[in-house]
């Protein structure tokens, strides 16, 4: 158990650093749709994503530790050996989040009621503001809560290229040992995990999208 | 204009010519599966032979040309060698996978009920929890084998393939051609095996070319982490894993495995845009 908080160091600035770039980046994309911009972001985003974590962590320790000795490339005693695993962690999610913030701005953008708010004079600013990413937010946070799981897999790879004595590293490494018990116990943390993450989606729904809380339960 | 240039025109306009890398993509893959298939010809050392005496040599040493790892075998061969044992397990995985998924889906759509109230059930407990934690604790009860790690690879994917089937049957169903069938006294196995099915196929072989790729990964992320195909059998997460500790004496033995996945991980999509 003491090793959860290891696990979270770095989990959560990789989600918030997921939701800083990803999101933005996306929405940029969406709104100079067409441009070189969009493209940039696109390629950007799919070569994120593509590329396995484990492949982008060595790669991130050959250049960034092997060959220019700026970051430490394993262990966890001080806040430069962080920057590498976190990057590592976020790079797919900001990828993932990045396509999908776009593609929802995209399909909300088209909506008749941009138009009509367009039509009656506002600011582009506050068309996007007020109008769009409310709307696009509802799919975005969806991809947030299936991200959250990724996350949790993605800590078990990163943990072992940078031996951070966290969760996942605890998971191989009784996994190898046959210790039954430690494997379990951390099975129901996760399971536990992804159902309050998925709650808390289900009830951010309700809070976005008005039109979902008085809707009975039973379709 | 010479009625040659014509008709190459009018070719080209009835088919026009393939995105660069959509060809480069096909052409690798095409490279990737005649590596699998012809490993025994191809590979110019068993993946076993050590030779200590020209451990870690570097790519380019005459008859090693991508180099030796730790103990002296040659990387090249143990790279076709990876490319094999990954694309059988992949091929293997999403044939199980697809199976799987589609027959569960096509019982839901049957018998609804209780029955798909299971299926369902079963499918958002697959989607809830991340796949590489479930397969390490399979793994780490039962122990590795390659037979366990395509069953276990065969369950990747499979909840996608019960929902999309799940839907499709149950709208196709609805539709005139099932129940004229139905009424012409066909049994609900000829029904759905021989007319809903293929109408559903290509939707389910699109998911198939998205899944391949992904238990390529999963299957790679496992091995990496020594948990996979393990030694003296090779797989391409298996190669990064244990290159990984000569990452600074002896950096090629890794860069083979790595610039292959990525490449079939990048080139797979790229087919599937060809075939919508």
């Amino acid at each position: 158990m003491q090793r959860v908080p290891a696990t979270l160091e770095l989990t959560i600035p990789a989600l918030i650093l997921q939701l800083c770039f990803g999101i933005p980046a996306g929405i940029y994309a969406a709104l100079k749709r067409g441009t070189i911009a969009d493209r940039g972001v696109i390629t950007i985003a799919i070569i994120g994503f593509t590329v396995p974590s484990f492949v982008m962590g060595l790669l991130l320790v050959l250049i960034f530790s092997v060959n220019l000795g700026y970051l430490p490339s394993g262990g966890s005693s001080t806040l430069q050996h962080a920057i590498l695993p976190v990057i590592t962690m976020s790079i797919g999610g900001i990828g993932v989040l990045a396509r999908f913030s776009r593609s929802a701005m995209i399909e909300v953008m088209g909506q008749p009621y941009i138009r009509t708010a367009t039509a009656k004079g506002l600011k582009w600013r506050d068309v996007v503001r007020n109008h769009a990413l409310p709307n696009a937010a509802v799919p975005i946070v969806t991809i947030v809560g299936f991200m959250v799981g990724s996350l949790i897999a993605g800590a078990i790879i990163v943990e072992t290229i940078f031996s951070w004595p966290g969760m996942g590293r605890l998971l191989i490494v009784s996994v190898t040992n046959r210790d039954l018990a430690v494997v379990q116990c951390i099975l129901l943390l996760v399971a536990a995990v992804m159902v309050v993450s998925n709650l808390i989606v289900d009830v951010l729904y309700g809070w976005l999208d008005p039109r979902l809380r008085n809707t009975p339960a039973a379709h | 204009m010479p009625i040659s240039t014509l008709s190459t025109i009018a070719i080209k306009r009835r088919r026009p010519a393939l995105p660069l890398s959509v060809q480069v993509a096909l052409l690798w893959l095409l490279a990737m599966i005649a590596c699998a298939v012809f490993v025994n010809v191809l590979r110019p050392y068993p993946v076993t032979q050590m030779d200590l005496s020209i451990r870690l040599a570097p790519p380019g040493t005459p008859g090693h040309w991508l180099g030796t790892d730790e103990l002296g075998r040659d990387v090249l061969s143990r790279l076709i060698q990876s490319i094999r044992s990954s694309l059988v397990i992949a091929f293997g995985a999403t044939i199980l996978s697809a199976f799987v998924g589609t027959a569960l889906g096509f019982m839901a759509a049957k018998f609804r009920g209780v029955v798909e109230h299971i299926v369902v059930m079963l499918a958002d407990f697959q989607a809830a929890l991340p796949f590489l934690i479930m397969s390490l604790a399979v793994l780490a009860f039962f122990g590795s084998s390659m037979l366990l790690l395509v069953c276990l690879m065969g369950f990747y994917g499979w909840e996608r393939y019960a929902r999309i089937t799940r839907g499709l049957a149950i709208s196709a169903s609805s539709q005139g051609y099932a129940a004229a069938v139905v009424q012409l006294g066909a049994t609900p196995s000829r029904v759905y095996l021989r007319h809903i099915l293929p109408n559903v196929a290509s939707t389910l072989i699109v998911s198939m070319t998205l899944t391949f790729p992904e238990i390529i990964l999963m299957e790679s992320s496992l091995s990496f982490l020594g948990l996979g195909v393990q030694p003296p059998d090779t797989s391409l997460g298996n190669m990064v894993g244990f290159g990984r500790e000569y990452l600074t004496t002896a950096p090629w033995i890794m860069m083979g495995g790595l610039v292959a996945r990525v490449r079939v991980w990048l080139s797979f999509p790229l087919p599937v845009v060809l075939v919508k």
